[in-house]
């Protein structure tokens, strides 16, 4: 592996050592699509003018391959890089990141847990839970202890074939409080609690699903009555007049976010970068291209998000408070273990 | 000692045309073997180099230190036996719903008077052209529970509530066989097209019946080419993705969605490596296996 | 091997079309109980179609077929109860020696002793006694050729089709096979049909013979007639080799009394053995027609004259070894006088 990484590495370095100029160029790795349209617009765009940067944007699939590329094979040439909160925690502890320096990000105005060591979110989403609302015309479901309550709200349900979020769901419907997710979490008998939780529902899970448009399609096609998933689906698939709700009550709010590099030979003009990109008017602006919540909460003060808009949107004042926020370090200590008991779960 | 030699002129003309026909035929050998290089280049570029960065990969932990801690994980993990048998039981049961539907079927393609067997072959062959994707979905289409199936039951008043057909063993292993069986039938259609229609014609004047034909004659003459569709079936099964993700839903875990888990959620190449590595190592196996018993069912034939 | 009551096999009046083709035309014979039939003819003239038509696996456009009294034309090839014995052998590869010869007596429900022991028997007949045990992919073509005829009359059929038995073997093997299949049907009596395109092994072999062309029978005679009296020009040149004058230039070209004519005739034959160099015995009864000598071919028994009669037509003449000295006096290019007795040509 470590060959690999370092031939690669010689040969991206040998690529890229040209580009030291007379003015400051920032590489930005992003995932492509709308984040990357719409970041050049609102984000990056305008900070790098008020800045007087060049910015070179490069796109990956995988944040967590470009870091042990470059790292791996010391020679680093991105120096801001997308990525979710979880791979940012995992990178950190693998020391593939630069902490970031909160002296020069002002992040006082982000949802708490939002802005963390080695990475400051740009939107946040949540994990929550939809259901038909043919099926459950009567009375809708409202918490994760409904969607666990097979007798009051029978039907088909779906869950992710992946630990992530569901654990956190899982404890919620069994009592504990929001505040007290992690706590339990924290000992081997609460994440064993949370796997058999989910355990008992098994049998009324007809389908696990594996992405978001999946999820999408399954309550689309009224395939399943209940399920988890991503906001931004079920918002899409309720517009388009489908027989689809959901509420962000007990919802995992979850966020990707701007990291560092470890290496970079432009950490202090990324961080101020950083710094632009992360005011209220930059986040509000991005929600005119991606359907995330901004997490600077200055955001919905700026004039800039529309009530109607704010009312969708997960990290709102509004919806925001019913949620628990994803501890990404707990992940990034506990994902492989909790995964594997997951999947022992899912295969028996 | 000049009496041992023979004749010189003789033993000299000899030797030396003996080395240069040797010669000629070691050049020809040469020539011959040069024009499969290229085809031995992209062998080992396509398949042995990627086999050995596998073995590679799969001998390194998370750390990037050498270690078998990929194997150890799998020897650990109780899913991991679960997900290997998940994967044979589907592949087993794909191989048995192909031999099951197969061979009655290649017997009667077989039957057909030449112009008419092509339609039917062309009619197993069609969907070979449509792509996994498509199959797949057309099938979710028609089973799932508001599917097609569902429908027409319900309407017509012969089931009460929808039947589970998709998101299980039965939905993965249907789509995969109508993967896999025109990949069964033409290795049975090419055997049962070798057997001398004479054969059956002499069991047939010894008074045997059809049926008694069919079994004592055309289907154990037929057995290595089943057999060869079976192990063909059994081997390109075990590394199916997007039938059993999509027909699965979840409910069925074979190998491959868990490589490719490992592989996007977590980019452990040294994790999926090994599971790969034991996929090839099993399927060897079973190679070198079937590959003995088609070879004592040959040699039961012909000498 | 006991001898049992033969039953004949009557072929009246079948046809067979396939698509333009005519393979039988209105075709009819009769085999007497223990009678040997050779049908003879060339490829595509319908024999093997005849043969196949009598054991079942052909169903004619029209005609009966009788097995002694009962019409067996509608009655499938394995109720027939028919020995056949084909081309090809049609022995099971996957089967040994014993279980091919056995198979017809499985079907039959024999008991396994039993069938053995009329196995082994059968096998002796062919004399390949000890051979139970091989593979078929051991034995030889000759050896293979004595299986499938043991398979063939191990059940004691009746009837024994065979399909040109002897034609993949070698010209020594067959002519051996052929004596013995003679020897064979002495002992066991069955009636048999026996399909070749050989004339040598038709005359050899059979006790009447019925040469096939276009779809018809065009004779049935014992062999000596069939070769000494052919019915028409295409009997006499299809089996042996002639000299075939019409009558017109016959009367040109030979010297001495043609003798009595039918009205009806059109043209002489001679066997070109029949021809001699030297009248011997009795100088009355002699024919001569005189030529040029084109050539001389040795051809190990006799030698073959090639000579070119006065009006151009080419001839050949065949020289018995005995003649050695008379051949050696002749010279290429000179005129020859070949001579014939008159009880030797026969008119067509």
């Amino acid at each position: 592996m470590r060959g690999s990484i370092l031939a690669a590495g010689i040969l991206a370095a040998a690529l890229a050592g040209t580009a030291s100029a007379e003015e400051t160029t920032l590489t930005l790795n992003t995932p492509g699509g709308a984040v990357q349209e719409g970041g050049r617009a609102v984000l990056w765009g305008p900070a790098a003018k008020k800045l007087g940067f060049q910015v070179k944007e490069e796109t990956a699939d995988n944040a967590l391959d470009v870091l042990r590329l470059e790292v791996g094979s010391n020679s680093v040439k991105t120096d801001i890089i997308i990525m979710s909160g979880y791979q940012a925690a995992i990178a950190g502890t693998e020391g593939m990141l630069e902490p970031i320096d909160y002296k020069a990000v002002d992040a006082s105005g982000f949802l708490p847990g939002t802005a963390a060591p080695y990475c400051v979110g740009i939107y946040g989403y949540a994990a929550v839970m939809a259901w038909n609302t043919k099926t459950y015309a009567k009375e809708a479901p409202s918490s994760w202890a409904d969607f666990w309550n097979v007798e009051k709200f029978p039907g088909k349900r779906s869950m992710r074939s992946d630990a992530e979020a569901q654990v956190e769901m899982a404890l919620l419907a069994d009592g504990v409080a929001p505040k007290d997710v992690y706590k339990v979490l924290g000992t081997e008998d609460g994440i064993k609690r949370a796997i058999a939780k989910i355990a008992t529902l098994k049998p009324n899970i007809s389908v696990w699903w594996s992405s978001g448009a999946q999820h999408g399609q399954l309550m689309k096609d009224g395939e399943v009555d209940m399920t988890t998933g991503w906001n931004g689906r079920f918002q899409t698939a309720k517009e388009a007049g489908g027989p689809v709700n959901y509420t962000y009550n007990q919802g995992i709010l979850t966020y990707d976010c701007f990291a560092v590099t470890k290496g970079s030979t432009h950490k202090a003009e990324a961080m101020k970068m950083i710094n632009e990109m992360s005011s209220a008017q930059s986040q509000a602006g991005l929600t005119k291209y991606v359907s995330y919540g901004p997490l600077n909460q200055g955001a919905y003060k700026t004039g800039i998000i529309s009530k109607e808009a704010e009312a969708v949107l997960p990290t709102s004042p509004a919806n925001s408070g019913a949620m628990v926020v994803q501890d990404i370090d707990w992940w990034a200590k506990n994902n492989d273990h909790v995964q594997q008991l997951f999947e022992d779960m899912m295969t028996e | 000692m000049v009496a041992l030699n023979p004749p010189a002129s003789l033993s000299v003309a000899q030797a030396d045309n003996g080395g240069r026909l040797a010669w000629d035929a070691r050049l020809e050998r040469l020539v011959s073997f040069a024009f499969t290089l290229p085809c031995l280049a992209v062998v080992a570029l396509c398949v042995l180099v990627p086999c050995a960065w596998l073995f590679f990969l799969s001998a390194f932990g998370s750390d990037g230190k050498a270690s078998l801690e990929n194997y150890q994980r799998i020897l650990d993990g109780a899913s991991y036996a679960r997900i290997f048998i998940t994967t044979f039981q589907v592949g087993l049961a794909t191989v048995a719903a192909c031999v099951l539907i197969g061979v009655p079927f290649a017997s009667f393609i077989n039957g057909l008077p030449p112009r008419r067997s092509v339609i039917f072959l062309a009619a197993v062959l069609l969907p070979f052209w449509t792509s996994l994707l498509v199959r797949a979905y057309a099938w979710l289409v028609l089973l799932q529970r508001t599917g097609i199936v569902n429908s027409v039951l319900m309407g017509l008043g012969i089931t009460k509530a929808p039947l589970e057909l998709a998101f299980n063993h039965f939905a993965t292993v249907l789509g995969m066989t109508h993967i896999m069986l025109p990949i069964f039938i033409l290795p049975v259609l090419g055997a049962m097209r070798n057997i001398d229609s004479a054969l059956i014609r002499a069991a047939a004047s010894m008074g045997a019946s059809r049926s008694y034909t069919y079994r004592r004659i055309f289907l154990p003459l037929a057995a290595p080419g089943i057999a060869a569709g079976a192990i063909l079936v059994f081997v390109m099964s075990l590394g199916f993705y997007v039938t059993p993700a999509i027909l699965g839903g979840g409910n069925v875990n074979v190998i491959s969605m868990r490589i490719a888990r490992s592989l996007s959620n977590y980019s452990n190449w040294g994790a999926a490596s090994a599971l790969g590595v034991l996929l090839l190592v099993f399927t060897a196996l079973l190679f070198a296996l079937s590959y003995g018993v088609q070879r004592v069912l040959l040699s039961r034939q012909r000498s | 091997m006991s001898s049992r009551s033969a039953e004949s096999v009557r072929i009246e009046a079948v046809s067979k079309m396939y698509g333009d083709f005519r393979a039988l035309d209105d075709v009819s014979l009769t085999v007497e109980a223990g009678e040997f039939v050779a049908i003879l003819g060339p490829s595509g003239s319908g024999k093997s179609t005849l043969l196949m038509a009598v054991a079942g696996f052909i169903r004619p456009d029209r005609g009966r077929i009788f097995f002694g009294d009962s019409d067996i034309v509608r009655l499938p090839a394995n109720q027939r109860g028919f020995g056949v014995v084909f081309q090809s052998y049609a022995l099971f590869p996957h089967m040994d020696v014993m279980a091919n010869v056995t198979f017809p007596l499985q079907v039959r429900g024999v008991p396994q002793d039993a069938a053995r022991r009329r196995a082994l028997a059968a096998l002796d007949v062919v004399k390949l006694g000890g051979y139970g045990s091989r593979r078929i992919g051991e034995l030889s073509g000759g050896q293979r050729q004595r299986v499938a005829l043991a398979r063939a009359i191990v059940f004691e059929p009746k009837v024994l089709l065979m399909d040109e038995p002897l034609s993949a073997l070698d010209k020594i093997l067959r002519e051996e096979m052929q004596i013995e299949i003679r020897e064979l049907h002495n002992k066991l009596q069955i009636t048999t049909l026996y399909v070749t395109h050989d004339q040598r092994e038709a005359l050899t072999i059979a006790d009447r013979v019925a040469v096939m062309d276009k779809g018809k029978i065009v004779q049935l005679d014992n062999p000596e007639t069939i070769y000494r009296r052919p019915v028409n020009e295409f009997v006499a040149r299809f089996i042996g080799e002639a000299t075939i004058l019409p009558l017109a230039e016959a009367r040109a070209v030979v010297s001495g009394d043609l003798g009595a004519v039918a009205p009806s005739a059109y043209a002489l034959m001679v066997r070109s053995e029949d021809f001699c160099l030297a009248r011997s015995g009795d100088e009355n009864g002699w024919l001569a027609v005189g030529g040029l000598l084109r050539g001389v071919v040795f051809q190990g028994d006799s030698w073959l004259l090639q000579v070119d009669l006065a009006d151009g037509q080419a001839i050949t003449a065949r020289a018995q070894k005995h003649f050695s000295a008379e051949v050696g006096a002749l010279e290429v290019g000179q005129t020859i006088d070949l001579h014939v007795q008159r009880d030797r040509v026969h008119f067509l």
